[in-house]
């Protein structure tokens, strides 16, 4: 099974005098994998029923392949979907539920058979066909609605926060088992989830949403290393955000006494992750690198990594994070220490 | 937690407890043995037993038209509340949040309006349309009365249930109408049978709307209460024996059935 292309052509969804969403592009490749990820409340839920066609768009349109989605109803567009709290009949076996997306299109009776096993076999829950849902656990329940919303092999498929309901470990287990299953039938794949870290794990491409829009859309290396906005920087990951100020051909930042070259006229900040600082010395020499003094206030032991917060001069906190292998030679509490960075790793943001 | 059992004040609430049990229970525990007395007149204790006036009631033909009337006037305004309770419970769930007091004040309101009230304006909107007698009209007036209730009732599973069931019918392949039967229906089973119960009984033991326009054409709580009035025949001790265990028995189920919809759901 093929996946088709999934577009949104600068959707707006108004509710009352909110929007919900506005002038939301996107388009995803055939068979790709693209998660939108944003806080509570930032329309993704309002975007991913936009195209399932539970909801209209107030202005704008979707499309899957050349085909708008304008006044199709949901049953006609033909997606699978994953529901954040399971959505399985309660009144219908795990085999029914399965097979309901089957008997919708009328397919034969053995042949609904057999898709429904291998779907079930596919989430390794094949003994499970005569149970009903009230007697699974979670990621059972969870299992099952995937199976469901791939046995009809549909050309694309949305999860809305399908994994939030789960507890880590289980979390972990199935965002493996969904991109397996994704490459597996290659539908075209829309996930919704709140979890930068799932976002990263699992997605060909992440649109990171604020406020009903898209702040930046890119592969999950790029959006942490090089965050288009100050909003994505703090969103994904953990980040320094030192204030700086414009100067000819790039940035001068006060606190540390350096100058990053940038073409952005309208800097204000920079963001450096804590784990791009080092102390000095241990960065390989032969590209262009920055070294400054900080106070160390306090460690922190965080397992496989610790890490140290230190206050500038100018009195800004700063965070570096290392690796344990340097943890020999603490430095103490309240030393002055030599630190460095690439400034290439230092990336450049205006305050919006 | 023994010597709070044996305290002062637990004695009082035991005591309490048993008087208030045998204040609810003291009617039927006078009506029950009488009804089984072989006695000319209502006998409290019976001198004699037997089965004597519920083989009258049972083959008197009056007992039984009203009887037969009361069940017939019950089956068909359960059914027509269920229906229009539960639709109205789905229709309140998809409005406006701003209208759904409004709507809601409106479908409970004749469990809260006097009885004798609404009685008075059927009556005359009845003796208006030449509808006196007539047992559609108290089919549609009991069903009116039940409303309220079916609509709690359905309206309280309604709200357990996770509203992305019928979009997920939806999306898989279900039209509209399908969708609401084979995904939003079925799981409101247990509380609709339970409503369709409840409905039946608030019908077949009402009295006043059946005083009122019935004429007649008596239903079975008529039959009793002017009997009552007249003479006092054991036949209303059997009769209502029957009543009684058939009502708690029904009752039963209905909340049991309601129990279990709230839990499934949960
Ligand atoms: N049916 C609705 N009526 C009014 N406002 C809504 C409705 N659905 C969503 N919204 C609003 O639209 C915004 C986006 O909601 P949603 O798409 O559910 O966000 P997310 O899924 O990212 O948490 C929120 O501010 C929410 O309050
Ligand atoms: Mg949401």
């Amino acid at each position: 099974m093929q996946g088709t292309t999934v577009r949104f052509d600068n959707v707006s969804k108004w509710f009352g005098n909110t929007a919900a969403l506005e002038n939301f592009s996107l388009t995803v490749a055939p068979g790709e994998f693209v998660t939108l990820l944003g806080a509570s409340g930032s329309g993704k839920s309002t975007a991913l029923n936009i195209l399932a066609g539970f909801s209209d768009a107030t202005s704008g349109d979707v499309l899957i392949g050349d085909r708008s989605l304008t006044g199709v109803p949901s049953e006609d567009r033909n997606v699978g979907m994953v529901f954040q709290n399971f959505a399985l009949f309660p009144h219908m076996s795990v085999f029914d539920n399965v097979a309901f997306p089957l008997k919708m299109r009328k397919t034969p009776a053995d042949e609904t058979r057999r898709l429904v096993m291998d779907s079930l076999e596919m989430v390794k829950l094949a003994g499970f066909a005569n149970r009903k849902p009230a007697a699974l656990s979670g990621g059972q329940r969870q299992r099952v609605a995937l199976a469901r919303a791939v046995v009809f092999s549909p050309p694309v498929l949305l999860m809305d926060e399908c994994l939030s309901a789960l507890d880590l470990k289980l979390r972990e287990e199935l965002q493996g088992e969904i991109r397996r299953i994704h490459k597996d039938i290659g539908a075209t794949t829309v996930f919704v989830t709140h979890d930068q870290g799932e976002a990263l794990t699992m997605s060909d491409r992440v649109a990171v949403q604020n406020d009903g829009k898209i702040e930046q859309i890119d592969n999950p290396e790029t959006l942490y290393d090089r965050p288009a906005t100050r909003f994505v920087a703090e969103f994904i990951g953990q980040t320094n955000l030192i204030d700086v100020r414009p100067t000819k051909g790039g940035v001068e930042v006060a606190a540390i006494g350096t100058h990053i070259p940038s073409d952005k006229t309208d800097g204000a900040v920079i963001s450096l992750r804590p784990e791009r600082i080092a102390r000095a010395g241990q960065i390989s020499a032969g590209s262009d690198i920055t070294q400054f003094n900080a106070r160390l206030e306090d460690t922190v032991f965080l397992g496989a990594t610790v890490e140290h917060h230190f206050r500038l001069k100018d009195g800004e906190a700063l965070t570096v994070r290392e690796g344990r292998s340097g943890a020999s030679d603490l430095p103490e509490i309240g030393a002055e220490v030599a630190l460095e960075f690439r400034k290439e790793d230092a990336v450049v943001l205006a305050d919006h | 937690m023994k010597s709070l059992r044996n305290s002062p004040g637990s004695v009082l609430m035991t005591l309490f407890f048993i008087l208030t049990i045998l204040f609810l229970f003291f009617p039927i525990m006078v009506i029950l043995p009488m009804s089984f007395s072989a006695g000319e007149t209502l006998q409290f204790p019976p001198k004699s037993w037997g089965l004597r006036w519920y083989r009258e009631y049972f083959n008197d033909d009056l007992w039984r038209a009203s009887t037969f009337r009361s069940l017939r006037i019950a089956l068909m305004a359960s059914i027509l509340s269920t229906a229009a309770g539960t639709l109205a419970a789905v229709g309140l769930d998809r409005t406006r949040k701003s209208l759904v007091p409004v709507f809601t004040g409106l479908f409970l309101a004749p469990a809260i309006i006097p009885n004798v009230i609404i009685a008075l304006g059927v009556f005359i909107m009845a003796v208006w349309t030449g509808l006196t007698s007539s047992e559609p009209l108290l089919v549609m007036v009991h069903a009116m009365l039940g409303l309220p209730f079916v609509l709690l009732i359905v309206g309280a599973a309604l709200r357990q249930q996770d509203p992305s069931l019928e979009n997920a019918a939806r999306v898989f392949g279900a039209g509209p109408v399908q969708a609401f039967v084979t995904a939003t229906l079925p799981p409101l089973t247990p509380a609709i049978i339970s409503s369709l119960i409840f409905a039946f009984f608030i019908s077949f033991d009402e009295l006043i709307f059946a005083l009122f326009v019935m004429g007649g054409k008596v239903t079975l709580p008529v039959r009793i209460w002017s009997d009552l009035q007249h003479f006092i025949n054991p036949t209303i001790a059997s009769v209502s024996t029957i009543f009684i265990i058939a009502t708690t028995l029904a009752m039963t189920t209905a909340e049991i059935l309601r129990r279990r919809s709230a839990n499934r759901n949960a």
